[in-house]
């Protein structure tokens, strides 16, 4: 799966900072995205945002075309353009499209852009192990991290599986003409087999496990000084903006 | 089809309102927990890897009435499988994944999500498996309208959120949501019934709902989506006057089931 493997490329990156300090930032990134409203201030944040993951190793192109993933949810906030009151653009049929309607999706648009810009790039920096870790030291449940480390080391595996079925499928007929009912027949007996593989190999994970003796309890390090004082700066300068974002 | 999905982003709502979602999902989330405690490392090990399972079959698309395809949500499924705690702990696993490796969803509105998703679409529609399973109802038949019913509640609770949040007028998201929905939410349905009358016929022993055909979980949230539903107009950003219309969309929702159980009792005969 190659979506994995790219955000694994931290290795390669100018920069191995504690994985719970990344999880603040991204917290920390997420909440100042949202104080902002002006466009000037989100530029500035969008550029700072790039501009510092470009100097640590972070693949900004591929972080940006990534993050368009975003959009198509950001249309459900369509509506604010036809029913924020304001100075009239256009009408479409009975509806009347306002400046300052469009503004205000705009701000929602560069809000989830940002938010999730972000997430990823933080997710790109720790990996994606390293960030559930990250979260781990900051409280997640042990047992959440055991079930979300394996389920991402198997993810791999299941989505090949679903892939084979799918091609042998595909490859013992041509385009399915049958009725709907069939035809959801077919998908539900295949994603039942999926289950029962995944029971099978759930299994033999299980017993892997017991003959090897290694418990799934994940322990998290400590936070050493230099981590705890990067993450008192980040939640300085994070109230700071929030107040002045707020005032 | 993401532009009406269950999925809410980061930036959609403002800080204190996406941590309301968490106050909603986390007791439930706890009791998870909780009840999974006894089995430990062979659930989590099983809850993992069913993890996995659901963004594997969320691989296999559907048709859906309208030329169009949909992919399965499973949220219904994996309840229906494995049990009200299991099932939201593989939930809050693919919840959790689906936000930072996939991008749908985020972190802060993850408590949001957690409740449309997990509470909503998993409690309700695992418990109204069980309901009519307990009343003799065919597999098939079951798992087809709690799968439909609980994507439509799910919906129905995505179109508030998005009127909480202040981003679309409350007819308009429930409009939009449920009209979307009830196409999609029939897709849901028919993969969800066929997977799990497979199941039945050739290993029954595998389905928790098989042994286990509690109602509590999902009478609870609906309980909570009820009470949701009868707040004031004026909660939702909205003037009085639009309420009617608010609820005959609650109505469609209402419809909807009773039409479900119709069918049901149609299949009985």
């Amino acid at each position: 799966m190659r979506l994995l493997t790219r955000l694994s490329e931290q290795h390669s990156l100018r920069l191995a900072p504690d994985n719970r300090v990344v999880v603040v930032l991204a917290l920390s990134l997420i909440l100042i995205t949202r104080s902002l409203s002006s466009f000037s201030q989100l530029a500035a944040l969008q550029a700072v945002l790039l501009l510092g993951m470009a100097s640590i190793g972070v693949r900004v192109i591929w972080l940006v075309s990534r993050s368009l993933l975003v959009f198509p949810f950001t249309l459900a906030a369509l509506p604010l353009i036809f029913t924020v009151p304001g100075e009239t653009i256009f009408h479409l049929g009975c509806f009347t499209a306002s400046q300052q309607g469009l503004a205000r999706w705009l701000v929602v648009v560069i809000h989830c852009w940002l938010c999730y810009q972000a997430l990823l790039a933080c997710v790109m920096i720790a990996g994606p192990f390293g960030f559930i870790d990250g979260l781990a030291g900051l409280g997640l449940p042990k047992r959440l991290v055991s079930i979300l480390r394996l389920a991402l080391r198997y993810l791999d595996i299941l989505l090949d599986e679903a892939t084979r079925m799918r091609r042998a499928r595909s490859l013992r007929g041509g385009p399915d003409k049958r009725p709907l009912l069939q035809r959801a027949s077919t998908t539900g007996a295949m994603i039942g087999t999926l289950f029962l593989r995944s029971l099978d190999r759930a299994d033999r994970v299980q017993t892997a496990r017991a003959c090897r003796g290694g418990p799934l309890a994940f322990q998290a390090e400590k936070l050493i000084l230099g981590a705890k004082l990067q993450i008192a700066v980040i939640a300085v300068i994070t109230g700071l903006v929030l107040f002045y974002a707020g005032s | 089809m993401n532009l009406l999905a269950l999925h809410l982003p980061d930036g959609f709502m403002s800080a204190p309102l996406a941590l309301a979602g968490w106050v909603l999902a986390l007791p439930a989330l706890l009791w998870s927990f909780h009840q999974c405690r006894e089995g430990d490392d062979r659930e989590t090990t099983l809850a993992a890897l069913l993890a996995a399972f659901l963004f594997a079959a969320q691989t296999f698309h559907f048709p859906v009435p309208g030329g169009t395809s949909g992919h399965l949500v499973g949220a219904t499924l994996v309840v229906i499988l494995c049990g009200p705690a299991l099932g939201l702990l593989t939930l809050t696993s693919v919840v959790v994944l689906q936000a930072l490796v996939f991008g749908d969803g985020g972190l802060f509105t993850m408590g949001w999500n957690l409740s449309n998703m997990g509470l909503v679409s998993g409690f309700v529609g695992g418990s109204l498996y069980n309901i009519l399973r307990r009343r003799n109802a065919p597999a098939f038949g079951a798992a087809l309208l709690a799968g439909w019913s609980a994507t439509l509640l799910a919906a129905l609770c995505t179109g508030l959120e998005l009127a909480l949040a202040g981003l679309t007028p409350l007819p308009l998201s429930l409009s939009a949501m449920l009209s979307v929905q009830l196409f999609m939410g029939f897709g849901e349905g028919l993969v969800t019934a066929a997977t799990v009358s497979f199941l039945a016929r050739t290993r029954p022993q595998l389905l928790h709902s098989e042994k286990s055909r509690s109602i509590v979980p999902g009478l609870i949230v609906l309980t909570a989506v009820g009470l949701a539903t009868l707040a004031p107009p004026t909660v939702y950003g909205m003037e009085s006057g639009q309420y009617p219309g608010v609820l005959a969309y609650i109505g469609v929702v209402g419809v909807t089931l009773v039409a479900g159980a119709v069918l049901m009792l149609w299949g009985k005969r």
